[in-house]
């Protein structure tokens, strides 16, 4: 994805970042005095953690996030237009380093793997622009995000192997019965039809644990496998409302795509 | 390039060994390296969410414990939650609080739990919340919620000590109020 600027995909996690402003935004009181993510309970939550876990963690209260968020959605549309190849892409995606980086020094809890994965693209970015930026840079930077896409795939298809629920085949009706990721509609054809639960549980691990396939495998193979993944992700937003998933995980795959290539 | 490569191998080595949730080394820098940059990735495993975690508290006023009150942060809406859901993000923040504090692993007559930031964190949301200026003490407890087969089960997970809260404000004190420690496991 660094590698081929040019390319619109390359640009998907940026959408992410536009929409993590977005939510944010949408959550300023909750930063003030009195809310969730306010200074005083941001100080509980870090103390006795070392220096560097609290940078930032009480510094600036709704007006300090809404306006680093503001500079998120203007530097995320300034790539999502431009790439990163230009010196305003470049200024623009470290940009966004900063302040998501930010954001979630001065929240600490309620991220997810989708934000993790931005904010380690966007460190990656940034140490491949410390590094020169030349595109033999990019292209180390690009096979370490595919690494990390690959670990994560496995890491959570061994996970639920190991797991009871997940063999067995009812994750799905468990998960979709919740009303923080579920769909009543969805998991009631699942209770209905166990047999789907098992095929949802079992095809997710199976694609998670094969992921490393798609490194090696001829080009046919990396394309389905790849838009499995899309439609794993797709469906994932829809039924569970894990939408930044899509954007963080799917934007990752032309590093996983040009990684792919380089192994050919 | 020499070094950005090297610091890539180390830093994809370290991701992959904390996948094994193992390992002084790992867990020595996991505490050292800010804003989650050394990753766990298990996406809803090994136990995968099948119950919703509620955060509710009661106020002691007059002398009188009132009802218990949840924490309402509200849930997305299915018709737009897949393109934008902030209300992902403060489920997800009481959710871990909730599951760091339930993971600390604290008998009934041992008051460690008490000294979690979680703990701590949990008992300063609610005692934000606090509406009634006569309120002396306050206490909150964990209930997990799910709907299977049509039918809805409640489970309580955790219930706080009762705090006392100083006269005229909403913070507590550390010390505990009549009522023992209770845990539900």
């Amino acid at each position: 994805m660094f590698a081929e600027p040019a390319l619109l995909v390359s640009r998907l996690i940026f959408i992410g970042l536009l929409i993590e402003a977005v939510e944010v935004v949408a959550l300023r009181a909750t930063f003030a005095d009195g809310g969730i993510f306010s200074r005083a309970n941001l100080a509980l939550l870090t103390t006795g953690t070392r220096r560097q876990m609290r940078i930032l963690a009480e510094s600036g209260a709704t007006t300090s996030v809404v306006a680093a968020m503001v500079i998120q959605v203007f530097a995320a549309l300034v790539v999502i237009v431009d790439g990163v190849g230009s010196a305003a892409g470049v200024t623009a995606a470290l940009c966004c380093l900063g302040t998501s980086g930010y954001v979630r020094s001065r929240r600490q809890i309620g991220g997810s793997g989708a934000e993790q994965l931005t904010f380690i693209a966007l460190v990656v970015f940034a140490m491949v622009m410390i590094a020169g930026g030349s595109r033999h840079a990019r292209q180390v930077g690009d096979a370490f995000l595919a690494a990390q896409v690959t670990l994560a795939y496995v890491a959570a298809g061994v996970a639920k192997v190991a797991s009871p629920v997940w063999r067995s085949g009812t994750a799905m009706t468990g998960i979709l019965s919740t009303e923080g990721y579920g769909l009543p509609g969805i998991a009631d054809l699942l209770i209905a039809h166990p047999l789907l639960d098992r095929l949802a549980c079992w095809s997710v691990i199976v694609w998670e644990v094969t992921f490393p396939l798609a490194l090696v495998a001829p080009r046919a193979m990396l394309v389905a496998y790849l838009a499995t993944g899309i439609t794993f992700h797709v469906s994932c937003a829809v039924m569970m409302g894990l939408n930044r998933f899509v954007w963080a995980f799917c934007g990752c795959y032309p590093a996983v795509w040009a990684s792919a290539m380089l192994l050919r | 390039m020499f070094v950005l490569v090297v610091l890539f191998v180390a830093w994809f080595a370290v991701s992959a060994l904390n996948q094994l949730r193992a390992g002084a080394l790992t867990a020595r820098l996991r505490r050292h390296i800010p804003l989650g940059l050394i990753p766990l990735w298990t996406f809803f495993a090994p136990n995968p969410a099948r119950a919703d975690s509620r955060l509710i508290w009661r106020e002691e006023v007059d002398g009188r414990w009132q009802h218990w009150r949840e924490l309402q942060l509200g849930f997305g809406s299915w018709r737009t939650r897949w393109l934008v859901h902030p209300q992902l993000i403060s489920n997800k923040a009481i959710a871990d609080l909730v599951n760091s504090l339930l993971r600390t692993d604290a008998g009934v007559d041992d008051r460690s739990t008490v000294l979690s930031s979680s703990y701590v964190t949990l008992l300063s949301i609610v005692s934000d919340r606090s509406t009634v200026d006569r309120a002396s003490a306050v206490q909150f407890a964990i209930v997990r919620t799910s709907k299977l087969h049509g039918r809805r089960e409640v489970a309580l997970a955790f219930v706080s000590e009762a705090h006392e809260v100083s006269d005229g404000s909403d913070r507590f004190t550390a010390a505990p109020a009549r009522e023992g420690l209770a845990h539900v496991r």
